[in-house]
This record gives structure tokens, C-alpha cells and sequence, in this order.
């Protein structure tokens, strides 16, 4: 539920994903105008450094002492995991400041999670990331200290593969598992289907999981997962007619764009009634000011 | 010259180090009759409920070879002390086994009742008199376990259950464990009181089910035990067990006052309750005088309705105005949010951890709710629709606004957010 302050380190990578969210207007890399920002920033309490990819960033270290002594609590890294195999520079991140990380993984092995990322033997490296961090946040000298959440993009490419993902990821020990819709091309029926026994499948090994990008309508029985209702944001963006009618329009950020594509707007129904819908009023209400503004 | 002094054996599992101030107040109690001191020897054994095994328990009992054994019982220890008691039962048949404090006091019946082959007597309430009364009628012979007020005992298959007994009116009658030696302070594990009961009657807590009425241990007995306790340079931190430690200005400045005067090592008060909403400039300076490092409190929930169900007064604009002034002070507050109470789902879940998010506490502890036997929730509980497990730790399984999926989930998402909230460098 805590909102971060993001600061994207450039747009460089060691991936080459297809769907790299990363736009234009956020490839802001030069040291003097990262920090430039972090000064600007209001309130550091929350701060998370993406990229691109984070690491790979020559004045990472620099980066996570200037944030710490700018009053940062809370230091995020997303990444795709790859060079925290690197034991000394995962202790340094640590031993700096970063006690929260986000790794991105795709799939359960290099076949899915390669198709996305586009290099080979990245899948190996994630892996090993994640498991460095699993033994570190295990060991008597960091428990209950590191914050492992992982991020699983969700595409046509591995909607067969979440629950092994999620599997895996459950073995690991991580504290939160995102699913998160990318592409405009995702049949979005099947793949909240898809999505929604993964979450369940997560819960089944008691690991907090959630959804991104999936609208309440489609996710009937699964919405205590759908992170738009978690942590609610009023929605300005623009939604089909259909979409007015429903209970929580105000909310949800609706279908995804160009949604006159491939038939999109299937499956996506104006929710009439919810027994949830007070409750995360109340939410919206009561948000914590951590929550985005 | 051999030693032919009856042994007791006072037995405890303890949480996170911690020793038993209850049995240290029992131990005491009974070692100021004169007949009880001389003629028995009465150790504590405190294990802890992490690391020691029944067996390797049962293995220091038996060394003991105690003529009589009671056990301090607790949500989290029940089961083990279950366990052991069977045991010892197997190996010394003849040695009466007492049971006493929270979790089988309000049941006293039911678990003498299921639990032939491990407990002899029952005590319902405070200890410290039936237990002597106890050792006496074992030792001694006086008396007869009917006439022993405050316990029920099983006669072969029966149970018999005698009435109640009238609390000890005058705290000071009670030794203090630390200044008769029943109990060594020890730093970061020491608890102190003050006062016995609580003004609130807060459906979930056990303090709530007992005696309405404030019985208060004198300052002077406090001043002592806080000038032996604070004398020690070794102990850096210590505890206060009193259910609200900001009772009203009057005890809170004497208690201030009399810290600040016993404090020459620069001793810290650590994770005492406070009543939040009661918490304003005045009761902020004395918390500092009293060296009060942090502070542990609700809100439990941040849903009014919920609140009300369970009986708490809550008031959010006073709970996040407490917690901004003693934060401001540098005093750390712990928030709890219970999860599972009546009244909340899901949602209002997620609503109670955003709002106490929002205050920026030091820390958030989420806890599921127990139905503690003996509390107003467990005494109601058809009310609630609430369905929990009669075994302890006695979870909530669910209530008639809370299904048990939602609970389920609603438990990892709060600790989830609730560590991703507390991994902040400090």
C-alpha cells in the first residue's frame, strides 16, 4: 500500500524486453539531474529506482547514500535480478540502504521468461537473484529485513505458465507476487481466468499475490487481489460508454487502450453490484497519504 | 544434613525470553508464610516456547523430583503444557498438578473435564492466594480442597468446582518477586506493574472479562522496585505491564516523577501500553520524564463500526493526533491491527492498514484474532457469528462479517504490507 517516489536511472538494460514499459519522457539517466530530482522530491520517505535496469547503474551506490541522506526509509529497487547474483554488490545495496526489492520474472523457466526478455541465459541469472535474496532475507542476520516482491508480466507468451511461476516464486519465499497485464494484445477474458488461479494458487501457498491492469469486472471472486482496489486512485482516463454504468468507474483504470482491437471489450461488463463497493469507498477515503496522490 | 524440604515447582514456557511475573508473584506470595518458607524449597522454571522441547522439559522436571508443580498457562503455551503435564503424569502420578493463569482459568471446569490424564486443580484467577492455600492443604494437611476458594479439582472422574475467590484488595500484600529475590531483573526482560485491571473493556483482551475494579500497589512499593531495578546498570530497558499506562494525568505523573528519579543509569521504558487517544502535550512530557522509549497501541482497527461492536472507544482525529506528538517527541509508536474482528472484511482491513500507515508509526504488528477464553467475544460469540477453534491459540475462523476466505487472505496481505512497511531504516 505504500506508494514510492520513482526515480528511473536511464533507459539502459541488460534485457531486451519486448514490452518494456519504460517511456520516453522517464529516461531521465544523467547523475546530476537523478539527484536533481530526489532533491525536488517533496517527501522521500519512498523512494524506487528503476530503469531500464537499476543496477547495471555506475553510481547506484552514490545514488542510495544520497537517498538515505536525504531522509529515504524506504528504498526500492526494481530490477530484472540479473546482477544480484553478484554476492558482494547485493551486500553493498544492502549494507547501503536498499532493503526492498522488485525483481521481474516471467516464467517458471528460460523459455517463457526468455520470449519476454529477449536474452538468453537471463532466466538463470534472475533465478539466482532471487534465490541470493531468499537465503539473505533467511539468515538470522537480516529476518524480517528485506522485502522481496516479485513482478510477473502478464502476456499471451506465458499465460499457460503462471501457476508453475507462481510455484516457484512460492519456494522462494517472496513477500508479494504482481501480476501484472502488459500488451494490448492479451485476450483479456482468458487471461483473467488464467490470472485468477494464479492467485489462488498463491494464497494455496500463502503468499500475498496480486493483479495489475485486470478490472474488477473481470476479476469476479478474485477482486480482494486486484491492486487497483488496494490502493485506489481516482481514474480520469477516458472508458468506453459501456463502462459508466459501473460501480466502480471512478476507480478502475477500464479497459486497456485501443480497446476496438481484436474484439478487447469482450468480457468487460458493468458491475451492477458488488458487496465490496462501501468498503472500498472507505478505502478511498481513508487512503494512507503514502498512497499515490 | 539432608534436605527434607518439599520441593514446588513453578513451570513456564515463555515467549521471546521473557520470565514470568506472574509466577514470580506467586513464588513470593507463598514464601512470605513462615511455615511455607521453612519447610519448602519453591523454584521457577521458565522455558522458552521457541527452543525447548517437552521432552527436554520434562527431562529438568524430573530432575527436580518436585513434590508439587504448578503451571502458568498462557494461549501460547497450553498445548506444551499439555503435553508435558501428560507426561509428567506417566512418570510421577502421585505429584498433584495445578494449572493457573489466562487461558484455563475462565475454563477452569472444561479442561479438568478433557484433560483427566494432566490436571489436578484448576485455579480461576489470581494465583497467589489459592496456591498457598494449595501447598498448605498438600503439606500441611489443613484444610480440605473444597474449602480452598478460587480453584476446581477433580475427585476421580468428577469435577468439582468451589466458588470464587474475592481478589486480594490490597496489592501490597503481595511481595514484590524482585525485591524478595523470587525474581532476578534482567535487562530488556523485566516487567513491572502498577496497578491490576483495566478501565476498558475491549471485547478481545482478557483483562476485559476479569474485575472491574483498580487495585493499585502502593508508590512506595513501586519506588523500591524501581530503585532496585534501575540501580543496575546493566539493564538498559524494562517493561511495565499495566493494561494503560497513561491511566489519568494524576498516576501518570507520579509514576513519571518517580522514574525520573530512580533513572541514573539512563534507563528506557520500553513498548508500554498507552490509551491513545488520551494523549496530549502534558501526558507526552511525563512519558519523556518517565524515560519511555516506545509505546505500544492500538488502533486494532480503523473501522468505527467495528470499534463499537467490540466494545472500544476510538476516536481517529485523537488516535493519529496521540501518535503525531509522541512521535514528534521521539518516542516510537507500535500500532496493532487485529485481524478478524467483527464488524471488519477484507476491505475495512486494508482500510485499518492504510490508515495507520498514514500516522508513520515505527512499526505496524498485525496479529489474527484469538478468541481468548474468558473475553467478552468468547463469552458472546453466537452474537458475532463468530466460529474459532476451541483449542488454543484459539484462532478466529470466522465471524458473520468476515468469511473465512477473506480472513484467509486478508492475513497475508496485511503482513505482507505490514513488513513491506517495516523494513524502513530507522
Amino acid at each position: 500500500m505504500i506508494a514510492y517516489e520513482k526515480l528511473c536511472l536511464g533507459p539502459e538494460s541488460n534485457d531486451d524486453c519486448a514490452l518494456c514499459p519504460v517511456k520516453v519522457e522517464q529516461r531521465t539517466g544523467a547523475l546530476t539531474e537523478v539527484i536533481h530530482r530526489l532533491n525536488a522530491l517533496a517527501d522521500p520517505e519512498n523512494v524506487a529506482l528503476c530503469g531500464g535496469e537499476s543496477t547495471p547503474h555506475k553510481d547506484l551506490l552514490f545514488l542510495l547514500s544520497n537517498a538515505c541522506g536525504r531522509g529515504a526509509r524506504r528504498i526500492k529497487l526494481v530490477t530484472s535480478g540479473r546482477r544480484l547474483t553478484d554476492w558482494d554488490l547485493l551486500t553493498e545495496l544492502i549494507g547501503g540502504g536498499c532493503r526492498l526489492f522488485e525483481v521481474k520474472i516471467h516464467g517458471s523457466g528460460p523459455e517463457t521468461h526468455e520470449a519476454i526478455t529477449g536474452e538468453r541465459g537471463s532466466f538463470d541469472q534472475t533465478l539466482e537473484g532471487l534465490q541470493n535474496l531468499s537465503t539473505l532475507s533467511g539468515s538470522a542476520d537480516y529476518e524480517g529485513a528485506i522485502y522481496v516482491a516479485a513482478r510477473v508480466g502478464v502476456t499471451r507468451v506465458n499465460l499457460e505458465d503462471l501457476i508453475p511461476t507462481i510455484a516457484l516464486l512460492a519456494s522462494l519465499d517472496v513477500d508479494r507476487i504482481i501480476l501484472a497485464r502488459r500488451g494490448i494484445d492479451l485476450p483479456m477474458t482468458a487471461a483473467a481466468q488464467a490470472v485468477g488461479n494464479a492467485l489462488r494458487m498463491a494464497a494455496l501457498n500463502r503468499v500475498w499475490a496480486e493483479c495489475e491492469g485486470f478490472p474488477p469486472c473481470l476479476m469476479k471472486g478474485s477482486e480482494m487481489h486486484v491492486a487497483e482496489l488496494l490502493r485506489p486512485v481516482p481514474s480520469e482516463v477516458r472508458k468506453p460508454k459501456g463502462c459508466r454504468a459501473c460501480i466502480y468507474t471512478d476507480i478502475c483504470s477500464g479497459p486497456p487502450k485501443d480497446p476496438a482491437r481484436k474484439g478487447c471489450l469482450r468480457g468487460f461488463r458493468a458491475v451492477s453490484s458488488s458487496s465490496y463497493v462501501e468498503d472500498v469507498s472507505y478505502l478511498l477515503r481513508t487512503r494512507s497519504p503514502h498512497a499515490e496522490p | 544434613m539432608p534436605n527434607h524440604r518439599r520441593r514446588i515447582l513453578l513451570v513456564s514456557f515463555n515467549v521471546a525470553g521473557h520470565d514470568c511475573l506472574a509466577l514470580g508473584y506467586i513464588k513470593a506470595f507463598a514464601l512470605k508464610d513462615p511455615t511455607v518458607s521453612r519447610q519448602t524449597q519453591i523454584d521457577i522454571l521458565g522455558f522458552s516456547n521457541e527452543e525447548d522441547s517437552v521432552r527436554q522439559a520434562l527431562y529438568y522436571v524430573t530432575e527436580f523430583k518436585p513434590h508439587l508443580i504448578g503451571f502458568s498457562c498462557y494461549v501460547w503455551s497450553m498445548t506444551t503444557i499439555l503435553e508435558l503435564a501428560r507426561s509428567v503424569k506417566q512418570i510421577m502420578p502421585q505429584v498433584p498438578l495445578v494449572a493457573g493463569g489466562p487461558e484455563v482459568g475462565p475454563m477452569a471446569d472444561e479442561y479438568l473435564a478433557v484433560h483427566q490424564q494432566a490436571l489436578d486443580v484448576v485455579v480461576h484467577d489470581e494465583g497467589e492466594a489459592p496456591f498457598l492455600d494449595l501447598i498448605r492443604h498438600f503439606f500441611a494437611g489443613k484444610g480440605r480442597l473444597e474449602d480452598i476458594a478460587g480453584i476446581s479439582f477433580r475427585r476421580g472422574q468428577q469435577v468439582v468446582r468451589n466458588k470464587d475467590r474475592t481478589p486480594i484488595k490490597d496489592l501490597d500484600e503481595i511481595p514484590s518477586p524482585y525485591l524478595s529475590r523470587a525474581l532476578t531483573p534482567r535487562d530488556g526482560v523485566t516487567y513491572l506493574q502498577s496497578f491490576r485491571g483495566c478501565p476498558f473493556r475491549c471485547g478481545f483482551c482478557y483483562e476485559a472479562g476479569r474485575h472491574k475494579m483498580l487495585r493499585f500497589f502502593s508508590y512506595e512499593r513501586v519506588k523500591a522496585e524501581l530503585e532496585l531495578v534501575m540501580g543496575d546498570p546493566s539493564i538498559r530497558s524494562f517493561h511495565f505491564v499495566d493494561s494503560v499506562f497513561n491511566l489519568n494525568p494524576k498516576h501518570l505523573g507520579r509514576l513519571a516523577g518517580l522514574l525520573r528519579d530512580a533513572n541514573r543509569y539512563n534507563t528506557g521504558l520500553r513498548t508500554i501500553e498507552v490509551f491513545t487517544e488520551q494523549v496530549d502535550e502534558e501526558t507526552v512530557r511525563y512519558l519523556l520524564q518517565a524515560g519511555v522509549q516506545s509505546v505500544e497501541t492500538g488502533p486494532q482497527t480503523a473501522i468505527p463500526e467495528t470499534q463499537k461492536r467490540i466494545g472500544r472507544y476510538f476516536d481517529a482525529d485523537k488516535f493519529a493526533r496521540g501518535v503525531r506528538l509522541m512521535q514528534e517527541a521521539g518516542i516510537d509508536v507500535w500500532c496493532d491491527l487485529i485481524v478478524g474482528l467483527p464488524g471488519d472484511n477484507f476491505f475495512r482491513c486494508a482500510a485499518s492498514v492504510a490508515y495507520s500507515m498514514g500516522l508513520r508509526p515505527a512499526r505496524i504488528v498485525i496479529s489474527i484474532l484469538h478468541v481468548l477464553p474468558g473475553t467478552p467475544l468468547f463469552e458472546k460469540a453466537e452474537r458475532f457469528g463468530l466460529a474459532f477453534d476451541p483449542a488454543p491459540p484459539h484462532y478466529v475462523i470466522a465471524n458473520d462479517s468476515f468469511p473465512f476466505d477473506q480472513i484467509y487472505n486478508a492475513v497475508l496481505f496485511s503482513s505482507s504490507a505490514a513488513k513491506e512497511y517495516n523494513v524502513a531504516l530507522t
